[in-house]
């Protein structure tokens, strides 16, 4: 089989004649952790229920680990454990109720799998209490257990620091990794705190109003690969230097010059600027975060 | 809503009410008593024959009068017959006994009362899961969307079983308290048909009371199964539990009043509220709108009951989850 877990290929959906998801594409393979980004109203949730066969879409088709879920929901529902805009479970059951009364629903699940992934998710001691009585923090972790008890192959996992603590998400992130590391199972995550995103996940997706802005990018390379930007000087005299001798268009921008050069040869061309007598003020990276990539790629958003 | 919390709630509405039906029946018959025979108190010898008879006489003076309706003459007409029958073959109409009162009870809650407790369980049973969210966990598990609804509806008949049953055990077991008589041996009679304005007793057979119970029970057991499954339609569309409730309560109510001012209408005996009375059919002196008769009735129900279930079934397929 392809390693590919998860496969949406040119997938829209159209309510009431407005078109919501434009053609969206995106690949996850094994072991990878996704994150999917997007402003508010971009169509990350619908996305997201159409994976997970809450909705169905207009056209394009959506496959997990090869099996369409539309026409073999089943099987494809059984690699796929997920939380869709937040951890709603039976209230007036306790937390491990719940989960066995999910775990019947699923083929195969042990009471040793469930007692695991409670101790997964830390748990433990307030398992047997009432959902009523829970945090939002502890609902979000029993929203991750029955999500993973049945051994899913993908894990979507939709605003999943929402009502955590710090230590709750630092936990979150490591169990993330963990999972992907270890169990081989690929994470999507969708999130609005981007700074999450940027330290749990390998790759990145974002979207705008129903289309992808970026597909499947590498997080490192793309932090990497940034513009850099100067303050000398001389900047006119800079641009010139940075044509002639590295063939880099460089832009100047009010007091700024502004060129797209891999970090590596910055040290190089630095000490080139102070050969060529030119005073370095300062220098940095363009986009020094995902959020400013985000917020560049995603400029001009308005809500339609 | 938990359905534990509502079958509590339930079980606390019928013995209030059974209880209130017990003392209000006991007091009427101890009135009646006193009426009759001008002597207070004595409830366990009397003539009860001379009491019917007195009855009859006091229907025929109702008859004879002046200012009566035609068709009404007819039903008290009816009524006298079915008396004199009762006297003819030594049959106590009188005298409540637990039996009496448990099947009388079904016969006065099967076109409202029963169906209102139903619908209180079975309004929120599709719509309770999209208002509390809980139906995207359900729908994302590696279950077909049509087992989840089965599995949910299979939950309503069982919730609609255990009121009919828990009402019987109420009224039999209150009703045995109050009145000290079973009377579930007794003897009565069914059967009766009406032909022109005449009462037919050449098909009427003589059962026990306990089978005439089962009988009644069943019927409402019937109307019962047919009033959740409508409910469980009316939530799985409208996807919120009170809407959902309330459109069950507007054309219960509604086809109540239809069946007064429309008599007229014959599609009115097509709509299902107009055919909860079952009961009424076995004491023949009922007929709502022309045409209707006990097997019509089971029919019609039964049909609407089957395209609320394929309805269901389609919408709950289709339907995209929002919550």
């Amino acid at each position: 089989m392809k390693d590919e877990v998860l496969l949406l290929d040119n997938v829209t959906k159209t309510i009431k004649g407005r078109q919501i998801i434009k053609e969206i594409s995106f690949s996850i393979k094994q072991g990878e952790v996704m994150g999917f980004l997007g402003p508010n109203g971009a169509g990350k949730s619908t996305t997201l229920r159409m994976i997970v066969g809450l909705s169905k879409p207009t056209s394009g088709k959506i496959e997990i680990c090869g099996y369409s879920i539309a026409k073999n929901h089943v099987k494809a529902m059984s690699n796929v454990g997920c939380i869709i805009e937040g951890p709603d479970l039976y209230n007036y059951m306790s937390g491990i109720d719940n989960l066995k009364m999910l775990a019947s629903m699923s083929r195969g699940v042990t009471e040793r799998n469930i007692m695991d992934t409670i101790n997964l998710v830390g748990l433990k001691n307030r398992i047997r209490d009432k959902v009523s009585t829970y945090s939002l923090g502890m609902k979000q972790r029993l929203g991750i257990a029955q999500a993973l008890m049945h051994n899913p192959k993908l894990l979507i996992l939709d605003e999943p620091t929402n009502g955590l603590d710090p230590s709750g998400i630092s936990e979150l992130r490591n169990l993330v990794k963990q999972l992907a590391d270890e169990k081989n199972i690929s994470v999507l995550v969708s999130s609005h705190i981007i700074s999450e995103i940027e330290l749990m996940c390998d790759k990145v997706t974002i979207i705008k109003n129903g289309e992808t802005v970026l597909e499947s990018a590498d997080v490192d390379k793309l932090l990497n690969n940034q513009g850099v930007f100067w303050v000398l000087s001389d900047n006119e005299k800079g641009r010139k230097i940075l044509e002639e001798n590295w063939k880099v268009k460089g832009n100047i921008v009010k007091e700024k010059l502004e060129a797209n050069v891999p970090l590596e040869k910055l040290q190089e061309i630095n000490s080139c600027f102070v050969e060529q007598g030119l005073m370095i003020k300062y220098v940095d990276n363009k986009n020094k975060t995902l959020e400013d990539l985000f917020l560049n790629l995603t400029e001009g958003n308005q809500i339609v | 809503m938990l359905s534990k919390k509502k079958l509590i709630l339930i079980s606390v509405i019928l013995l209030v009410l059974v209880s209130l039906f017990c003392y209000g029946e006991n007091a009427s018959y101890k009135h009646t008593i006193m009426r009759f025979s001008g002597t207070p108190g004595q409830t366990q010898n009397y003539n009860w024959k001379s009491m019917v008879n007195q009855q009859i006489l006091y229907l025929k003076n109702i008859v004879n009068s002046q200012y009566i309706k035609e068709d009404r003459k007819n039903s008290i007409n009816i009524q006298i017959e079915q008396l004199q029958y009762y006297i003819n073959h030594n049959i106590n109409p009188i005298t409540p006994t637990s039996a009496k009162f448990t099947i009388d009870f079904m016969d006065q809650a099967i076109y409202l009362f029963l169906p209102l407790l139903i619908i209180i369980l079975a309004g929120d049973v599709v719509s309770g899961e999209f208002s509390s969210k809980t139906i995207k966990v359900l729908l994302t598990r590696s279950v077909p969307r049509w087992k989840i609804l089965l599995s949910k509806y299979i939950g309503v008949l069982i919730l609609s079983c255990i009121v009919v049953v828990e009402s019987a055990l109420m009224c039999v077991i209150i009703s045995s308290f109050v009145f000290h008589s079973g009377g579930w041996n007794e003897p009565m009679a069914t059967g009766f048909k009406v032909i022109g304005d005449k009462l037919d007793s050449s098909n009427v057979i003589r059962i026990y009371q306990w089978q005439y119970a089962i009988l009644v029970y069943s019927l409402g057991w019937f109307v019962s199964i047919n009033i959740a499954t409508l409910s469980f339609m009316v939530s799985v569309i409208v996807r919120n539990t009170v809407t959902s409730v309330g459109i069950m309560l507007a054309t219960l109510i509604g086809g109540g009043f239809l069946q007064i001012f429309l008599q007229d209408w014959p599609m009115i005996k097509y709509l299902f509220a107009v055919n909860l009375d079952l009961t009424q059919y076995l004491t023949a002196s009922y007929q709502p709108v022309s045409g209707m008769s006990l097997s019509f009735s089971t029919l019609v129900l039964c049909l609407w009951s089957i395209v609320a279930l394929v309805i269901s079934f389609i919408v709950f397929q289709k339907q995209d989850v929002l919550v």
